[in-house]
């Protein structure tokens, strides 16, 4: 199946370094991100934790696959359980602006949503309306046409 | 065995004939022209499409016409599409983050304004940038890419 993934950016006025230790050190993490106890930006390094959300435990698994101190971190990311097995990676990029931040969340087919109802987008009511409007252009964009 | 859109997805002879039946229904038959596939292959796909709830038949005379239901492709980008919002959420969030440390430290920091003495500690550069980042920002939600605007001085920030 061809790849169903987020990929999302911004820039923020502030130096590479700052925002890897934003994205990389759990006392951060926690404060614009997920509840992580642990983490450590080690290709290997795993971490389990549970985000508390609608009312519902979402518990999550993370390993680190990937790690170019202050440019780039992957990590797989499963909710243990359920189907499937996402990848995550955030990539630094310096430019005159600061630092451009493009967030890559790959796999996400891979949850079956039908599968998981506390996944299921009727838990997620923002943002999508438009999206029905312009269905059939998402999905073109979403799968390439040969 | 599970039907539901993303296995009607999952193939690209099928992705290739929701393509192909979007914008107008067809006839099976001149869908299987579209492809070297045999036509039994294509009207495999096809039933297994059918079994999806993706596309339906309809019968005209001698031929079988197929139309796709697309309301079941929104399945998939409304799947896909909670993420898009989580990720923009997640990223407004880091922004606001920075900005707030940002400020909190321009606060600790000896501020120009403040202290009449020369700050020869504090990097200019810190100092000048700060203020302008002082009032948290409300969460942006464009789902573009955001350039946060750049003082008007174009020192470098250093990372401590």
């Amino acid at each position: 199946m061809e790849k169903q993934q987020v990929i999302v950016e911004r820039t923020y006025d502030v130096s590479p370094g700052r925002l890897w230790e934003a994205i990389t050190d759990p006392e951060q993490m926690k404060q614009w991100y997920l509840p992580v106890e642990e983490f450590r930006p080690e290709p290997g390094f795993e971490t389990a934790f549970d985000h508390h959300a609608r009312g519902k435990v979402f518990p999550h698994v993370w390993k680190v696959t990937e790690v170019i101190p202050n440019e780039k971190i992957s990590y797989d990311w499963r909710y243990p359980g359920f189907p499937g097995n996402s990848r995550v990676t955030f990539e630094l990029i310096s430019d005159e602006n600061g630092t451009r931040i493009k967030v890559t969340h790959e796999g996400l087919e891979t949850f079956e949503g039908d599968k998981n109802p506390d996944l299921s987008p009727e838990n997620f009511t923002q943002g999508w309306n438009q999206f029905i409007g312009n269905r059939l252009k998402s999905f073109l964009e979403m799968v390439p046409a040969h | 065995m599970r039907r539901d859109v993303f296995q009607a997805i999952a193939d690209p002879t099928r992705r290739e004939i929701i393509n192909l039946i979007a914008g107008r229904p067809l006839p099976l038959n001149s869908i299987a022209e579209n492809f070297e596939v045999s036509r039994p292959a294509i009207s495999k796909h096809i039933k297994i499409l059918t079994e999806c709830g993706i596309v339906t038949i309809h019968s005209r005379g001698r031929e079988r016409y197929c139309e796709a239901q697309l309301q079941k492709l929104s399945e998939v980008t409304q799947w896909i599409e909670h993420f898009r919002v989580y990720w923009n959420q997640k990223l407004d969030a880091l922004g606001e983050f920075l900005e707030k440390e940002a400020a909190a430290k321009a606060a600790t920091a000896p501020a120009k304004a403040l202290v009449p003495t020369p700050a020869k500690t504090a990097p200019p550069a810190k100092t000048l940038s700060a203020p302008a980042k002082t009032p948290p920002a409300p969460a942006k939600r464009t789902p573009k890419n955001i350039q946060h605007k750049k003082p008007a001085h174009p020192l470098k920030k250093n990372k401590k």
